[in-house]
Parts: structure tokens; C-alpha cells; sequence
């Protein structure tokens, strides 16, 4: 069983009368990045906060490396990289000197953090530029060399909150792939906020989801989308009665624009191949049938919809 | 490696005020024409300024300087979100506060004495020119080393003030009109003291005190000043570091 990196009991935090963060209990191994999910104002920020010792519990605890939050953040944050909420870049500084001051923060000797600031900045495209003041940079460009200063002291856990904002597409991808192959290769940990669920997909091995400051569920992210509804179809071809498929008991919803596609959802243990026959006997031609995997996102969105019931 | 970290910090800090990327030496000649500016009033009371104690009070006035850089060290940094990754970064407390101290003393005393320089420079220029007069003239040993001392003093408690003000508040505005207060206390002290004095200690005693102090004195009433700024140095210091909470620094 591997290590577990950060591990938090009943954490809660109050600002007045609001409770941002609200008894949450999670645990983070060693090596995976934890997607850390939720809406806007659900508490994530407060969280990471929270994690590094930036704001005191009111209630519960947390620890990092088995390092208590509230009595010795100073341990935890020698340990960590941390792109936050905002950039947090020295506009009125270089590229270059920006990393420096954070290379000298992290006591990287003198070569090794030249060194380390070339390959960083060679790597993201932006070692030509390292001399310019960043004030007039683009959004996507600071964003990059935020994660460049993250990552410059080689921390063993990695606070990311929506790393690839103002990011190009291509730039998103190489970020992922960084990120994927760090964890692989050199045994980092990455707790990660992000909004994009897709990105979230792709890079994490486990996921939470909270709200109003509640953990709503955690877990491996193919549990959590196993977890959401049962298994979906989309069947394209013609002649669909989509008033008889809604009958069918083991349909749940039918999603038909008139176009050539019917998307199914279905319940969970259903079959699709006794349904197609079924369909076919009703007089749709059917082209083609393909399953659905359940993403991410549909259990996000359908987590949403229970909390807002149970609301 | 606690002086390591302050020496960054402060590194850091001086490099942004003096150098800032894109501006070149904007920074620097900031403070150069500042300190020109403030040694002209020396200039124009001429060859006996630098014969006068009174030029350690003209000496400390271009501390003022503080309150233009001090409010970017903590709630400037607040407000342009860079305050926030630095809390969450492995530098100690005492690291951050010292090195922006440190920072801020370095360069209100810089451009003090810079002040004195220039002004030496310009009596000397005058003197030449309108005389034709050989030889440099300069502030006697006791005069020099007594305003070297209470720049530096005095500049710390201006920086230390600033930082008290700037810790908590939410913007360099709002760190800018809390400064005046403080500011007023700190630089008008020397200022105001003996006008105060003046009014409140018998004439007989005035007359004494002079005596006595000019008598060969001076220096033991410089030694006192700067033993009663090195107490309100370490006082407001110490200010600072109760009030240095990380858990309490973010406002938002």
C-alpha cells in the first residue's frame, strides 16, 4: 500500500458565519494526482490554504506529510511547489530574475539553479524572452512561468489550482504530459483544482468532489465514474420510435434531436445488444452502435444534480 | 541559513525598488534626483551647514522617501497577488520581515546620506566657483559619524513603522494614508521636540542644556537620541513580528 501524502480529519474552517470548508476527510497517496473538483466557491481554495498552513483549521486537522498543518506548515512548505489562485509573479521582474529569487528561496546552489532555470524556460519556449519584464506578457505566457517556478526545486507535492488557465491547447497537452510523466518517473504528488473535467479525466488517478465546502465523494476516478448512472448508447441510423424506446424498462432517458443519432441512457446491468435487436425489429435501420463510457464530468454533473435535490 | 534567507529577501527587494525590469535604472534615479532634491536646502545655507549639529535633523529628512516604498512591501504585495505564493513558500517569518526591513532601511538610509553628499558636493562647487577657494570641506568626524548613526536608526523606525501599517491592510492605498501618522511621529519628532520643550521646560534650564551641550556635549546627547531610537527600533520591531501571523496575513 503506498504512503500517504496528505491526509485530512473532519478540516473545517469559518469566516463569521460562513463555513467555507466543512468537516472534510480525504486521504492522498504517494504518486497520483488527486483532482481536487468543485464549483466555484465550493471551498478548493480555502482547502489548499488550509493544506499549506496558510490559514489555521477551526476545526479537525490535517497533516502532510506526516507533518501537523497547524503546528508545522514550516516542514510542509520546504516539501512543496505551489501555483495558486492568482500567478503570484513580480511583474516588475524578468522572467529569469522571477525564478532566481524562488531558485535562491529553495537554496538550489548557484549552478544547479541556473541550470535548472534554462532547462525549465528551454521547455516551455520562453528562454529568449528570459531577460523581458513579464509585465507585458500574455496571460497564458505568466501562466507558464508560474508552473516553471513550482516546479524549479523538484518539490516532492505539487499544489496546482487550474494550472493550464490561459493556456493554448498545444501548451495544455505538454503541461499534462509534464505532469504525467513527473508522477511516473519521479514519485510526485499532485493535488489539483481544476474546473476543465476533461483535463481532469486524462490526468488523475483519484478524485474529490466538494460543495459549499462538503466532500461530496472521493476516490479512484474510474470508481467515481463507475459510481455515476448506468451505461449509456449512441446508436446512429433512421426510423427511431422514440416514444417506445422511452417505454423500454430498461431505458432511463432517450436523447433525440431528429438528426441521425439517438443517445441512450440506460440502466445500470443493461444490455444494449438485446435492445438493438429489438429496435430493429421495430423497423430502425441501424447503422452503427456504439457503448458509452461514462466520463468524469457525468458523474460531476449528476453529483451536482443529487446535492442540489438533496439542497 | 536564516541570514541566507534575509539577505534574499532583501536582495530581492532592493534589485524591484532600485532596477525594475523594463525601466532600466528607473528605480535608482528616483533616488539620486530624490536625495538631490532634499540636499539643496543644505546647499543654499551654505559652508556653515557643514559646521552646524543642526544637519543631523536636515540629514534625517529624506527618510520620507520610506513612505513611498514601504507600503509596496506587504500590502502592495497583497494587492498585486504576489503576497499569497510567497507565504507559501519555505521562508521563515522572521525572514520575510527581516529581509523587507532590511530592504527598506538599506535604501531610506542610502538616499539620506546620498542626501548629505550631494549636498557636501554643491557647498564645496560654491565655494570654489565664488571664491576660488582650494581644498575640500567636509562635516567634522563627530558630525559625520553621528549622522551616519542616526540616519540608520531613524530610517529603521520609519521602516519598521511602514511595516507595522502595511502588514494588514488590504491595499497600498489604504498602507499610504495609515503611513501619515506614523510618518509625522517618526520624522516629526526631531523636528518638533524642541519646539515643544521650548514651551514646556523653563527658560533657565534651556539655557543650561545648551551650555552643557555645547560644551564639548554633543555626542553624549547624539548617544542618548540614539539609544532612545535603537529602543523604538526594537520596539516597533518587535511590533511587527507579534503582528506577522501567516495564518493571518491572507485577507481576502
Amino acid at each position: 500500500m503506498s504512503e500517504i501524502i496528505i491526509r485530512t480529519e473532519n478540516l473545517s474552517r469559518e469566516f463569521g458565519a460562513v463555513r467555507a470548508v466543512d468537516q472534510l476527510s480525504f486521504e492522498v497517496p504517494a504518486g497520483v494526482v488527486f483532482g481536487f473538483l468543485g464549483p466555484n466557491g465550493s471551498g478548493k481554495t480555502t482547502t489548499i490554504r488550509l493544506l499549506l498552513g496558510l490559514l489555521e483549521p477551526s476545526a479537525g486537522r490535517a497533516e502532510i506529510f506526516g507533518f501537523d498543518t497547524r503546528t508545522q506548515a514550516d516542514r510542509i512548505r520546504e516539501r512543496c511547489g505551489a501555483l495558486l489562485e492568482h500567478h503570484g509573479l513580480y511583474e516588475r521582474m524578468s522572467a529569469e530574475a522571477n525564478l532566481d529569487y524562488y531558485g535562491r528561496i529553495n537554496h538550489l546552489p548557484g549552478a544547479e539553479r541556473q541550470a535548472r532555470i534554462k532547462e525549465l524556460l528551454d521547455h516551455l519556449g520562453l528562454w529568449e524572452r528570459r531577460k523581458e519584464g513579464i509585465g507585458g506578457w500574455s496571460k497564458g505566457m505568466k501562466q507558464k512561468l508560474a508552473v516553471a517556478r513550482a516546479l524549479l526545486h523538484r518539490p516532492a507535492l505539487l499544489f496546482l489550482d487550474e494550472p493550464t488557465s490561459g493556456f493554448d491547447p498545444v501548451a495544455a497537452v505538454e503541461l499534462r504530459r509534464d505532469l504525467a510523466r513527473m508522477v511516473e518517473q519521479e514519485g510526485v504528488t499532485v493535488f489539483l483544482t481544476t474546473h476543465n473535467l476533461a483535463e481532469a479525466e486524462k490526468l488523475c488517478g483519484q478524485a474529490a468532489v466538494i460543495r459549499e465546502g462538503r466532500l461530496l465523494a472521493v476516490g479512484d476516478t474510474d470508481e467515481l465514474r463507475a459510481r455515476s448512472a448506468g451505461p449509456r448508447a449512441e446508436i446512429r441510423g433512421r426510423g427511431f420510435d422514440t416514444a417506445a424506446l422511452q417505454a423500454r424498462p430498461e431505458v432511463v432517458a432517450v436523447h433525440y434531436n431528429g438528426g441521425d443519432t439517438i443517445r441512450l441512457d440506460l440502466r445500470p446491468g443493461a444490455e444494449v445488444a438485446p435492445l438493438v435487436s429489438w429496435m430493429v425489429g421495430a423497423g430502425a435501420q441501424i447503422e452503427e452502435v456504439r457503448r458509452v463510457q461514462n466520463s468524469l464530468e457525468d458523474f460531476f454533473l449528476s453529483l451536482m444534480e443529487a446535492s442540489d435535490v438533496v439542497g | 541559513m536564516l541570514w541566507g534567507d534575509i539577505w534574499t529577501v532583501a536582495r530581492k527587494e532592493l534589485h524591484e525598488t532600485l532596477f525594475p525590469a523594463g525601466k532600466r535604472q528607473a528605480g535608482l534615479v528616483q533616488a539620486l534626483g530624490y536625495a538631490g532634491l532634499m540636499g539643496l536646502a543644505p546647499i543654499m545655507m551654505g559652508g556653515g551647514y557643514l559646521e552646524s549639529w543642526g544637519a543631523l535633523i536636515f540629514a534625517c529628512f529624506p527618510i520620507l522617501i520610506v513612505t513611498s516604498t514601504v507600503v509596496d512591501l506587504f500590502a502592495g504585495e497583497r494587492e498585486r497577488h504576489t503576497f499569497e505564493t510567497l507565504l507559501a513558500s519555505r521562508l521563515p517569518d522572521r525572514a520575510i520581515l527581516l529581509g523587507k526591513l532590511a530592504a527598506i532601511t538599506v535604501h531610506a538610509w542610502g538616499v539620506a546620506l546620498l542626501s548629505q553628499l550631494i549636498a557636501v558636493v554643491g557647498i564645496n562647487l560654491i565655494r570654489i566657483a565664488g571664491q576660488g577657494e582650494g581644498g575640500l570641506h567636509f562635516f567634522p568626524a563627530d558630525i559625520a559619524l553621528s549622522i551616519v548613526l542616526l540616519t540608520l536608526l531613524t530610517a529603521g523606525l520609519a521602516g519598521g513603522a511602514g511595516i507595522l501599517v502595511s502588514l494588514r491592510t488590504p491595499t497600498a492605498r489604504q498602507a499610504s494614508q495609515r503611513m501619515i501618522v506614523p510618518m509625522l511621529l517618526v520624522l516629526g519628532i526631531p523636528g518638533f521636540l524642541p519646539l515643544v520643550l521650548g514651551q514646556l521646560v523653563p527658560l533657565d534650564v534651556q539655557v543650561g542644556f545648551v551650555q552643557w551641550a555645547s560644551d564639548g556635549n554633543e555626542i553624549v546627547v547624539v548617544l542618548a537620541i540614539a539609544v532612545l531610537l535603537l529602543a523604538a527600533d526594537a520596539l516597533v520591531f518587535a511590533g511587527a513580528l507579534a503582528r506577522f501571523r501567516r495564518a493571518q496575513l491572507i485577507l481576502d
